[in-house]
């Protein structure tokens, strides 16, 4: 296998310097040069503790030579210099050495450590919050017990527990689509639109802003994708990308290479590992990141320009509570089908009104999977994203409410490409069902533990919106089945005048969910102005309905194959990718 | 001095229009299982905040606030409605949510407002018949009236607009029809007796001083204060509609939906706070008129 740091592989460091280096040159004059490539640093004398700081400050010790320490650095900042000569306390040369040759170096030395870390960070430091156990052995035992109640019950007294159910379901269905409406109605304020103040900021102030694009078998959206990052309206020299890219992915790297992008541009190579999940490729390439700020966009993703310059004045303007901004997200090809005009009122809805309703109830919000703007120590201090998680952007939403930060909405859209096949879309959105399910299950092993950390507003309004996104999606085929066929048989579920009152109060849920559920549909569109998308909300409880099975497809993959990432594919629309 | 110049009463603020929507849902939930006097007092004190809340909320001082509401309820319909004599305060209710929705949808056009308007008129039908002739006649009218870059997309937003109110009527008509259960009847007020076609035209135009200023004054006429007079129009429209229907409606009903009217109207004045007195005025002249034509028909008999 390559190195699997290939950073700026269009410019390889070499004796003739990459561009991105040119500025330490100067910094350098009269330093030794080594080239790490041919001499590689001698690992008896990095250490593991060190890890994080040889990526950081961009050093590594290099050989002993009579008596002295020899460090190369790529970076020769003072403060980067005292904190090598603090760390060492002893008498230090400092040699020079190219950026990538270095990363390299420390990568090839640290592979194991840093691809086990990428996995089980969360797991070792924090493994209650971790989905690599679908159920705990507490979990199990209750389901199991709830399950044999049930059973037990549904034998001795059908009726009655039919009754239960179903009004335990009519509730929850109701109570999920209720709090929505609720929302939407907080999301709506139009104080939320007052915009950031990116001009303020002059480029001389501006920190230095990672962006991750993990990719996989993503060759033909790659020049649209660094058209996109190209078009960033931010300075060039305060940018690096990682275009994340795993080992066995020969295609992309190629591409990559051939499209031969700015030295910006950092390829980073993931070995592999199980599972095979973005967040793990995400964590991998953490270790990497040297900015301030970090965001992360999917491939086929068309952010607009000032998204980075908004993100910076609306963290600077904030408190430093403010862990994670989540930008709005919708489709440039929303036109394309009727699959992909409902996605766009889905989205609308989530994006515009929903997540901005959470962020005025100041309650754990879960983020959508890309555009989600991070402070890196943040970020890195919770220990990433959940690897065995595969909605992990969810994950860390409600994570950073219960370790107290704030995620909120950031006023910035990124375009991105709806799945237009409704096999493609049923299989997104099992990963997102199966993953909803998978964080539900995870909060809730010391349900106690998330009410003291996420407040009890932040309690229910969890068991609301993630766990009543995948339990109405499950309760409403059940609703209609027992409708049409109380209406065509004539069979009566309930009976007696006590059964009757259950019947129309399981009925004016239905009823009632699904009204709201097309009128919110039809509202997505309004803040965009997209009110042609709004009649498409009229069949929305037909797109309710391919939600539900998407949700029972996600428990049987849940019990079957936990953290199997099913991948979607990206570059099949036959619109353009741009920014309108 | 105005509501939002007192520290205590801004702290209120906060918490006012939160009161109004538990008193709201309050009634909503429990008036099957409560006595009507106190249903229906819960409705005067529901009414009573919502003009109290409106007009300060438009900019008037919390005197002259304090005034209208007590001149508005002196008026002879409302007066009748809240103390059970004729008339029905759920007619005044509804058209005082509509007629404000619409005049503040017509005048921020936001995601919220859209909700309110299209939960106004289906409250309305809950409330009153009257409330399906609103939608009808209101809503191409507030559409009609679109911002810069709007035009294109007036059907979607006649469609959204639309939608809860069509739904609400489905749903009552599908309650009424299969499940035997009426909702309206069950919250409006007992009809005393039909009017003549004159006298409730003459409730109509006579009743409403502030509409009048509304539409004829400059200073006072905007585009979302023209709604509310428009729904005072459609009051009459939908008055004569029930006379011909033969359903009847009171002379007490069509002042208490011409003075919501006017509340509505007058929040949407220009700098509202400037015309405390002239607001005063014209409600005041409103509660006079509203007591010479309720006892006109004893009068003339």
């Amino acid at each position: 296998m390559g190195p699997s740091v290939d950073c700026d592989v269009i410019s390889p460091a070499s004796a003739a310097q990459p561009a991105a280096d040119a500025t330490n040159l100067h910094d350098f004059r009269g330093f030794r040069w080594v080239d790490l490539k041919r001499d590689p640093p001698d690992p008896a004398l990095s250490q593991v503790a060190h890890i994080d700081a040889y990526f950081s400050r961009l050093f590594v010790p290099w050989r002993r030579e009579k008596g002295r320490l020899v460090v190369a650095c790529a970076e020769p900042l003072p403060s980067h210099l005292n904190y090598i000569r603090r760390a060492y306390q002893e008498p230090i040369l400092f040699a020079k050495a190219g950026r990538s040759a270095l990363l390299d170096a420390v990568e090839s030395q640290y592979r194991e450590k840093l691809s086990h870390d990428a996995v089980y960070a969360l797991t070792d430091a924090q493994p209650a919050l971790s989905a690599n156990r679908t159920l705990t052995g507490g979990q199990a035992q209750l389901f199991f017990l709830l399950g044999l109640a049930a059973v037990a019950a549904a034998l001795m007294w059908p009726r009655s527990t039919l009754a239960v159910v179903a009004v335990g379901l009519a509730a929850a269905y109701l109570a999920n689509i209720l709090f929505r409406t609720v929302l939407v109605w907080l999301g709506a304020a139009e104080i939320l639109d007052a915009p950031s103040a990116p001009a303020s900021i002059g480029d001389g102030d501006l920190p230095l802003y990672t962006i991750l694009v993990p990719l996989y078998r993503e060759a033909n959206v790659l020049p649209s994708l660094v058209a996109a990052l190209r078009a960033f309206d931010y300075p060039r020299d305060k940018l690096e990308v990682k275009l994340i890219v795993e080992a066995d992915d020969d295609e992309t790297r190629q591409a990559i290479r051939a499209l031969d992008p700015d030295p910006w541009f950092h390829i980073v190579v993931v070995p592999p590992s199980d599972p095979r999940t973005k967040p793990k490729a995400c964590n991998y390439a953490l270790r990497f990141a040297r900015g301030e700020f970090i965001v992360i966009f999917d491939a086929e993703d068309r952010p607009e320009p000032d998204q980075l310059r908004k993100a910076v004045a609306q963290f600077r303007s904030g408190p430093q509570s403010i862990g994670c901004l989540q930008a709005r997200l919708n489709f440039y090809n929303r036109n394309e089908n009727w699959l992909t005009r409902l996605f766009a009122l889905d989205y609308a809805l989530w994006f515009d009104f929903l997540l901005p309703g959470l962020d005025v109830l100041r309650v754990p919000m879960p983020l959508g999977g890309t555009s989600n703007h991070f402070r890196t120590d943040v970020l890195r201090g919770i220990h990433g994203w959940d690897s065995f998680n595969v909605t992990e952007d969810a994950d860390i939403g409600i994570r950073l409410a219960r370790l107290g930060y704030r995620a909120t909405t950031l006023d910035s859209t990124t375009y991105e490409e709806a799945t237009n096949r409704p096999s493609d879309w049923l299989k997104q959105r099992t990963r997102w069902l199966k993953g909803y399910m998978q964080t539900w299950l995870v909060h809730m092993r010391n349900p106690l533990a998330l009410w003291r950390h996420a407040g009890t507003r932040g309690f229910f309004a969890f068991q609301l919106f993630i766990g009543g996104t995948f339990v109405s999606s499950l309760a409403n085929p059940l609703m209609w089945l027992m409708f049409i066929a109380s209406h065509m048989t004539g069979i009566t579920f309930f009976s007696g005048a006590f059964g009757e009152a259950l019947a129309r109060a399981s009925l004016f849920s239905l009823v009632a969910g699904n009204l709201l559920f097309v009128y919110l549909a039809m509202l997505g569109p309004y803040r965009r102005g997209w009110l042609q998308l709004a009649p498409y909300g009229l069949i929305a409880p037909l797109y309710w309905l391919m939600i539900s099975a998407a949700a029972y497809r996600a428990v049987w993959q849940l019990i079957r194959r936990p953290f199997y990432w099913e991948k979607t594919q990206h570059g099949v629309s036959r619109f353009e990718a741009t920014v309108p | 001095m105005t509501f939002a110049e007192v520290s205590s009463l801004r702290r209120a603020r906060s918490t006012f229009p939160l009161l109004i929507a538990a008193l709201a849902l309050s009634l909503a939930v429990l008036f099957p299982l409560l006595p009507p006097s106190v249903v229906l007092a819960g409705a005067d004190a529901l009414f009573a905040a919502l003009i109290f809340h409106g007009v300060c909320a438009a900019g008037f001082t919390v005197l002259h606030a304090v005034m209208i509401t007590i001149l508005t309820f002196a008026q002879a319909g409302v007066f009748d409605s809240a103390t059970d004599k004729g008339g029905s305060i759920w007619i005044g209710l509804a058209v005082y949510c509509v007629a404000s929705a619409a005049a503040n949808f017509v005048r921020y056009r936001d995601a919220r407002r859209v909700m309110a308007l299209g939960a106004a008129l289906s409250l309305a039908q809950l409330l009153d018949p009257m409330g399906a002739v609103l939608a009808v006649f209101l809503l191409p009218v507030c559409v009609g009236l679109p911002r810069a870059g709007e035009a294109a997309h007036k059907a979607g937003l006649l469609a959204l607009l639309l939608f809860m109110p069509v739904a609400t009527a489905m749903v009552l008509a599908y309650a009424r029809g299969v499940l035997g259960v009426n909702f309206t009847r069950a919250a409006s007020g007992a009809l005393v007796e039909t009017a003549p076609i004159y006298l409730l035209l003459l409730a109509a135009f006579a009743g409403a001083p502030v509409l009048w200023l509304t539409t004829f004054v400059r200073s006072l006429r905007r585009a979302d204060g023209l709604i509310a007079v428009y729904t005072g129009l459609v009051v009459l429209v939908a008055a004569v509609l029930a006379y011909l229907l033969g359903t009847g409606r009171d002379v007490a009903s069509v002042l208490i939906a011409v003075s919501a009217a006017s509340v509505a109207g007058l929040c949407a004045w220009p700098r509202a706070g400037r015309h405390g007195d002239l607001a005063l005025a014209a409600v005041a002249l409103a509660a006079v008129v509203s007591w010479l034509l309720v006892n006109i028909p004893s009068v003339v008999s």
